[in-house]
């Protein structure tokens, strides 16, 4: 990763607080109905707003990437959109982030941070494609998704189990019951829940719901002829999204690999010395958020520094290296698998290399 | 309009705004040329930001809490110093003085402007748990209080000016001892000797005043 860029990073992230506190003074200066329309919580939510966009800032610029902060913004547009919260307030809030900006950072970090953000309202400006590619449409296991949905959406956690257990018993593989039935049930809940059709509980349920099925098609793992080589799943600290790695470990335990599932949030210091001491061929980082990049690039320059364990292939997923092409390339990674599958075929590839 | 076209027409090509010189010390070298946290932070590097946040946070939440009272706004105020900090790195001289100091005066000065802004302002914020009294008023406590800070404050009177000022520097204002030394160039051992030796007087000095009044000296 580029160290200036990352200083810069750092420097927009100590001081988030600060300037919401600022942007959130101006924008209420220009909307003196804020506590009318979004009731007595109004400040500290809309400051609690500002600071996550301050910290997706601070990512797009350690990044260098304008395009991370445009659909960090997009997302927000759309998800206040789906809540009933104007348009203004949100261009508004930009705005008056963006002018606290230009006044208050350094000279040097100001000219970076204020182009991604004049990027992003440009890009608001221009209607959008709403036909984004549909999982569940194209599935091949569309009926089976939409039931084991209807299931999770009743609260019906024994439904979904038996749905699912009848695919097995149809001799549908497992590999094919992740990747076409349980990705984009996922795919969905987690649009739902954007769009404000479902709340954190429903989505909670589904993820849990989810989780357990996958436990119990364990019993029916029926793995390749060994390949005698060894995988590490695990995430950035902080970040707290299991079910896609598991997918991705568990696939490569049917293709014959020898795997170990660290789970999420494993702190840098454990996993470092998990490394040390396992020698794998191949670590797999799964990503789920844009503001864990910056870690996860230290996490590799880390492991890359590291003189026993700097020559481990690491392979790196997640939603955001899905619209923002050539991320993974400035995190040092060896490698992006956009799909559990294509994680296997990748995975085997680079340690073959 | 393509959307991808717009963000790319953002120009971060060219010379890096970051850093117009293009000119960068590898992580570590500037340890090795001996640099102080902010001057490494002036040359870009990455570790001294959070370096810096670590070294001189306590500071300036101490400086902060001492000035605007209140727990919540003293946490916003110390963002507020280090945006000043961030923006005034590359003016600090170490010929001049010290860091501690630079962050001090750096600190102090946008405390005072943000006590003067917030006077301006209407309050209209709740009053905090912490600052409430846990009891209701007591007359007779309150009058013990006040006779306990007035001999505290005959004992103070009583010991060797330089005590006194160093004394009233590190407990009354809470100030660092290295920055107490920078202040009043004293050297640190010396601060640190009128410190000790000052609250030995000070509790001697406290034991006479309670045996003239008769009361417990705790």
């Amino acid at each position: 990763m580029d160290q200036t860029a990352k200083q810069a990073s750092f420097i927009i992230d100590s001081v988030t607080k600060a300037v919401a506190n600022w942007t959130v003074d101006e924008h209420a200066g220009l909307n003196p109905d804020m506590p009318d329309r979004y009731g007595s919580n109004w400040r500290v939510d809309w400051i609690g707003h500002t600071m996550g966009l301050l910290h997706m800032l601070a990512q797009s610029v350690a990044m260098r990437s304008p395009e991370l902060f445009s659909h960090s913004l997009r997302w927000t547009h759309d998800s206040f959109e789906a809540r009933g919260i104007r348009e203004s307030d949100l261009l508004q809030n930009a705005n008056a982030m963006r002018e606290v900006l230009s006044k208050e950072l350094p000279p040097p970090v100001d000219k970076t941070a204020l182009a991604i953000v004049d990027a992003a309202l440009e890009s608001l400006r221009v209607k959008q494609d709403d036909s984004a590619y549909d999982s569940i449409e194209n599935s091949k296991e569309k009926e089976t998704v939409l039931t084991y949905l209807a299931a999770i959406l009743e609260s019906n956690g024994a439904a979904a189990e038996s749905i699912i257990m009848s695919a097995v018993e149809r001799g549908v593989p497992v590999a094919a019951i992740y990747e076409n039935i349980l990705s984009p049930a996922q795919a969905r809940l987690g649009q739902m829940w954007h769009r404000g059709e479902i709340s954190v509980a429903d989505e909670h349920f589904g993820s849990a719901t989810t989780q357990a099925v996958m436990s119990r098609l364990r019993p029916h793992f029926k793995p390749a002829s060994a390949r005698h080589k060894l995988m590490v799943g695990t995430s950035t600290p902080g970040d707290l999204h299991e079910i896609g790695l598991r997918m991705v470990v568990d696939l490569f335990e049917l293709d014959g690999w020898n795997v170990v599932y660290l789970g999420a949030n494993t702190p840098v210091a454990d996993l470092i010395e998990f490394l040390e001491r396992r020698s794998p061929d191949l670590l797999a980082l799964s990503i789920s958020t844009a503001l864990m990049l910056r870690d996860a690039g230290e996490l590799i320059e880390r492991i890359r520094e590291n003189e026993k364990i700097g020559s481990t292939k690491v392979l790196i997923g997640g939603p955001p290296f899905r619209f923002v092409d050539g991320l993974w390339r400035q995190l040092g990674a060896d490698g992006c698998a956009s799909s559990a599958t294509q994680a296997i075929e990748l995975g085997n590839q680079i340690v073959a290399s | 309009m393509d959307r991808s076209a717009i963000i790319y027409t953002v120009d971060i090509a060219g010379p890096d705004p970051l850093n117009p010189s293009g000119h960068r010390l590898l992580l570590g070298q500037e340890k090795s040329l001996g640099k102080t946290l902010l001057q490494r932070v002036a040359a870009g590097e990455t570790a001294a930001v959070a370096a810096c946040v670590d070294t001189y946070g306590g500071l300036i939440w101490s400086l902060a809490r001492r000035f605007l009272g209140r727990a919540s706004e003293a946490e916003d105020a110390v963002q507020e110093v280090f945006i000043e900090l961030w923006k005034n790195a590359q003016r600090f001289d170490p010929s001049v003085g010290s860091e501690t100091t630079f962050v001090a005066m750096i600190a102090r000065r946008r405390l005072i402007d943000r006590r003067r802004r917030d006077s301006r302002r209407p309050v209209n914020e709740n009053i905090e748990i912490e600052n409430l009294p846990l009891t209701a008023p007591d007359e007779l406590r309150n009058v013990e209080i006040k006779d306990e800070a007035a001999q505290a404050a005959t004992a103070l009177n009583r010991l060797k000016p330089d005590q006194q000022r160093v004394l009233k520097l590190a407990v009354c204002q809470g100030w660092p001892h290295q920055v107490i030394a920078d202040q009043l160039g004293l050297p640190l051992g010396t601060v640190k000797t009128h410190v000790r030796r000052g609250l030995i007087k000070l509790r001697e000095e406290l034991k006479v005043l309670k045996n003239e009044s008769g009361k417990e000296v705790v």
